[in-house]
């Protein structure tokens, strides 16, 4: 058995107090009560979020219409399938 | 090896031959003023015209008028005709005026007309006008129609969907005169329903009267609007006035 293997094992300390103080911020002063005084309250600052669409960073407009129009005569005779599909959608988008 | 050595086409223009194909056959098109047409004849077709079609009686036509919420973006006009019955016309309608205030408008129309049985007629027209604001970010309207002869023999089936998508200040605004406008055409589409011997060629024309009528009313409401911007202020917009 080495030296160091040794030592680890004479230590008064428990293993959960040991890892407790190597994960301990080492200049972090350590408070009990964590809520916050109003003087450090006092130093916050708030301000109201704008609206989503002025947050984004993408405003863009998107107009997609889709007119479509499909006729098919299936294990049919002497008949006729017909189909119409009219879209009128003039658009006007601006920023 | 060059396209033109082996005297084979490539795989790439044989892919854009593919998708030029169906894109006629399925007649997509997008953008303003959109118009597909899709037909197909199979055999010696002679335009089914006999006297002595009877109206089916489930045969319906109705009206419906929608206000969407700000986060709706528009409802779905939706017209399903399968016909199964022998020498009977069968034939649905529907006028929807839909209101979408806010700023995803998506708004969709189908007319969906499937024919399946001996010398029969099958009729389904859609028609939808979508009022959505000025504002709108999205604007997505959808408009399709589908006729289909399914195990059909002298058939005559026909699929028509119309969507005017119109631009206006406040779409919560009730135009009267689109409601009057709405009301004649169900009346229209009414005398072909409970017509008991109507032929095709009779109903083809008063739906085409109804769709003449239809397109007015989108260009009257589109017209006044115009005309109050002109006539009010040139150069910017301005709210939209009822045309009452």
């Amino acid at each position: 058995m080495t030296s160091e293997s040794r030592d680890l094992h004479t230590t008064d300390r428990t293993p959960d107090e040991m890892l407790e103080q190597e994960s301990a911020p080492m200049d972090m002063p350590k408070h009990d009560d964590q809520d916050l005084t109003p003087e450090e309250l006092a130093q916050q600052e708030s301000a109201e979020l704008p609206d989503r669409e002025a947050m984004s960073l993408i405003n863009a407009n998107v107009a997609a219409p889709i007119n479509a129009a499909v006729a098919a005569n299936v294990l049919s005779d002497n008949s006729t399938a017909q189909a119409i599909a009219i879209q009128d959608a003039p658009i006007t988008q601006s920023n | 090896m060059s396209e033109q050595l082996s005297g084979r086409p490539s795989r790439r223009r044989l892919s854009a031959g593919v998708v030029f194909t169906l894109a006629l056959l399925l007649g997509l098109s997008a953008g303003a003023g959109a118009s597909s047409t899709a037909a197909q004849t199979s055999g010696d077709v002679s335009t089914p015209v006999s006297a002595d079609l009877q109206t089916d009686p489930t045969s319906d036509v109705s009206t419906n008028e929608q206000f969407n919420d700000e986060g709706n973006p528009g409802g779905r006009n939706q017209v399903i005709v399968h016909n199964h019955s022998d020498d009977k016309l069968l034939m649905r309608g529907r006028v929807d005026l839909q209101h979408v205030p806010g700023r995803y408008a998506a708004p969709a129309n189908y007319a969906e007309a499937v024919g399946s049985c001996v010398n029969c007629q099958t009729l389904a027209i859609a028609l939808q006008i979508d009022l959505i604001s000025t504002t709108a970010t999205t604007i997505a309207p959808e408009n399709v129609a589908v006729a289909l002869n399914l195990h059909c023999t002298g058939c005559f089936t026909s699929a028509r969907a119309l969507q005017y998508v119109i631009q206006v200040d406040d779409p919560t605004e009730v135009p009267d005169r689109a409601k009057d406008l709405v009301r004649t055409m169900n009346r229209e589409l009414s005398v072909v329903q409970h017509s008991p011997q109507i032929t095709v060629t009779e109903a083809q024309s008063r739906i085409d009267a109804v769709v003449a009528q239809f397109r007015d009313l989108a260009a009257n409401l589109r017209e006044e609007r115009r005309d109050t911007q002109d006539i009010d202020s040139p150069d910017e917009l301005v709210p939209w006035v009822n045309p009452a």
